[in-house]
């Protein structure tokens, strides 16, 4: 069975038809978006959402009938239960477990890796979730050490 | 080695559990099973960084059908919660190293803004939900070609939802999660949360009740 289940963020006032596949009829242009639908004020949603919510008995009628809404929540909880007993198609594990990286990064993050020839002084960008680095090889530093050794001498010496 | 610590709030539902009814105070510590099976949980992660691949399987097992449930009933499409399943476990995995707290909750929020990138990203495409996808536990022809019709308009319905407020009815209802286990689990409030589960039933029932009700 194919449908549309496209959200719909403008609601009934977009181009597409909303009509539901099985609708014998239209069921008319609602609010629909979240900040399009108030709350409604009358006691009869409140019982219906205490209800569901457990805090209350279910709404009925005179005759001790459930409410016309409530019956249709009670078939609608019903098709939702029966959703509970989906389980994952059998191949998807196993598709998962192929398509996985050949080893997690934040494996060198929780155990850093010995470093060797190089190394690497990352600076983290303000504002970005990246790091940029500067590769030194040892001989460069140890020249470097020299340079700034040889500095502090002389300019203590100065002082 | 990255260590697991325990999260100050404390999440009290489980994924893979039943149906939690409304509990109306949240225990103040970690219930004794889901603190077991954090730890379990967190001794499976500490294998898997040090390189036991297998380890990781252990956690898609066990946790793929609520997530799943959960991306098929927020896109509609089994193939797209398929994708975003394997999107998520991959993101899981690269990051493993990161996890502070229930291993369960953090997939599950990866999943659960998998889906909402996609219903906000989606402009129009068809998805199926197909047959083969829902269990019938209905005997007459009658009964199970009417549960048929719902299910179609129930599942249109949601598409006409915003991502939020099918999220929330798909945690209440469908995955049958207490607004305390939900507010764990989206960092929200009770209060919001069931704002938006009665706005939500309430856009439901409009748009179901002049052929249902």
């Amino acid at each position: 069975m194919m449908m549309d289940m496209t959200p719909n963020p403008e609601g009934a006032r977009g181009d597409r038809d909303v009509t539901p596949p099985s609708a014998t009829k239209p069921l008319g242009d609602r609010p629909l978006a979240d900040r399009e639908v108030p709350l409604r004020a009358d006691g009869a949603m409140a019982a219906l959402n205490a209800w569901l919510d457990g805090e209350a008995p279910a709404p009925r009628l005179a005759n001790n009938q459930l409410t016309p809404e409530a019956e249709l929540w009670s078939r609608i909880s019903r098709e939702a239960s029966a959703r509970k007993e989906v389980r994952t198609p059998a191949h998807v594990a196993a598709q998962i477990m192929h398509a996985l990286p050949p080893a997690t990064a934040t494996r060198l993050v929780a155990a850093p890796a010995v470093h060797t020839s190089a190394e690497t002084f990352a600076r983290a960008v303000p504002g970005q979730a990246t790091t940029s680095g500067i590769t030194m090889q040892p001989a460069t530093l140890a020249v470097l050490a020299v340079v700034f050794l040889t500095l502090g001498a002389v300019v203590g010496r100065f002082l | 080695m990255g260590t697991l610590v325990m999260p100050e709030r404390k999440l009290w539902g489980t994924l893979h559990g039943g149906y939690r009814a409304n509990v109306q105070t949240p225990p103040q510590t970690l219930p004794a099973d889901i603190a077991e099976q954090a730890d379990v949980d967190a001794r499976s992660i500490a294998r898997v960084l040090t390189g036991d691949r297998e380890a990781f399987a252990v956690l898609v097992t066990k946790y793929s059908d609520p997530l799943y449930r959960h991306a098929l009933n927020m896109t509609g499409s089994p193939d797209v919660a398929e994708d975003i399943m394997q999107a998520s476990f991959i993101k899981a995995f690269s990051h493993l190293g990161e996890v502070r707290g229930r291993f369960d909750a953090w997939i599950f929020r990866i999943v659960a803004n998998g889906c909402k990138d996609w219903l906000k990203n989606i402009r129009r495409t068809h998805v199926s939900y197909e047959e083969d996808d829902q269990p019938s536990h209905l005997t007459t022809p009658d009964e199970e070609l009417n549960r048929s019709e719902l299910r179609v308009d129930l599942d249109w319905a949601l598409g006409q939802l915003s991502p939020s407020l099918r999220e929330a009815f798909v945690m209440k209802h469908v995955e049958g999660r207490s607004y305390e286990e939900m507010a764990e689990m989206l960092d929200s409030t009770v209060g919001a949360l069931k704002m938006r589960v009665h706005r939500a039933r309430e856009a439901l029932q409009a748009l179901l009740e002049e052929k249902y009700a």
